[in-house]
């Protein structure tokens, strides 16, 4: 293989791989039903400390991790239990509206 | 030492061993930072991070997928599926022949070494398919979350067990691929690893 032929390989599996990793990269998480963002402050948002409450009242027990995640579109806390009935709870919070979006049990 | 270059050739372009190399990174990087020994040390470590590392490992693979699959056409003599794939009946036969060391040497992949090229790159693309549905169907994230955001918990059970059993099965492919590069390394007295790195071989 000569230099040309070599630097037209090069560049078109370049082109190949950058054309399928940016297809691949719509990161923006897509919540079916939610109006565009608004730039407003998250006045009626939660705080952590009040997911971890909230996740506590439903599965007494011990937090392992508390943090900020994407479920089903959606910017939740997640927070992890390791709860009092043996069984190892994720709990995921609506961070805007508190809601509780999914409920995991491993 | 000179004599030996003179008779030493190119097998692997360039591209060939790129694509090689880097998936070796991104499939261990894809695959340590969700399984595997580092459990615990990945759990002290920020989690955004760790499945940012996860989720674009998955990407470069599937670009490095869709660029081998086109090399396989269009790459040279011996990076094209043409020269490497066989039937089941010679690969089959050529194992048998490496089993009890008769096997001849091939100067691109063996029989058996393309075949399991070809298993790799589909339990890979099994493997990426499903991560990129996990994704969308539910973090809601990705090119799929349109399609699949309303999945239902069950749904997304059965795609997570099949993106793990995969990614494990290609585990295991990597593992008998070693294997098989060190076996036949020590039958034909030659470095298939260095080959890989150098792109020659003995003539």
């Amino acid at each position: 293989m000569n230099l040309r032929q070599l630097v037209n390989a090069a560049a078109l599996a370049l082109v190949t791989t950058a054309a399928a990793t940016t297809a691949f990269a719509a990161e923006e998480p897509k919540a079916a039903s939610q109006p565009a963002a608004a730039t407003a402050p998250a006045t009626t948002g939660i705080t952590k400390e009040q997911a971890i409450e909230m996740a506590l009242k439903a599965h007494p027990g011990e937090v392992t991790k508390a943090y900020e995640d994407t479920k089903k579109g959606k910017k939740t806390w997640e927070v992890k239990i390791k709860g009092n009935d043996g069984k190892k709870w994720e709990m995921y919070y609506d961070i805007k509206t508190g809601e509780l979006v999914a409920e995991e049990v491993d | 030492m000179t004599d030996r270059n003179a008779t030493e050739i190119i097998v692997w372009d360039p591209l060939v061993r790129l694509f090689h190399w880097t998936l070796v990174i991104a499939f261990t990087l894809a695959y340590f930072s969700q399984e595997g020994p580092f459990e615990d040390l990945l759990e002290r470590m920020d989690e955004n991070w760790v499945q940012n590392v996860h989720v674009w490992a998955g990407y470069t693979i599937a670009g490095l997928l869709l660029f081998r699959l086109f090399w396989g056409f269009a790459g040279p003599r011996h990076a094209r599926f043409g020269d490497f794939v066989r039937g089941p009946r010679e690969t089959l036969r050529y194992v048998w022949d490496v089993l009890t060391l008769r096997a001849p040497r091939y100067l691109g992949h063996n029989p058996a070494g393309g075949a399991m090229v070809v298993i790799l790159l589909l339990s890979l693309t099994i493997t990426v398919v499903a991560g990129l549905m996990l994704y969308g169907a539910d973090k809601g994230l990705g090119p799929l979350a349109g399609l699949l955001l309303d999945s239902s918990e069950a749904a997304i059970h059965s795609i997570e067990e099949v993106h793990a059993f995969f990614a494990n099965l290609t585990l295991l492919l990597v593992v008998g691929h070693l294997v098989g590069v060190i076996w036949e390394s020590l039958l034909h007295r030659e470095n298939l690893a260095r080959a890989m790195i150098t792109g020659r071989k003995r003539a």
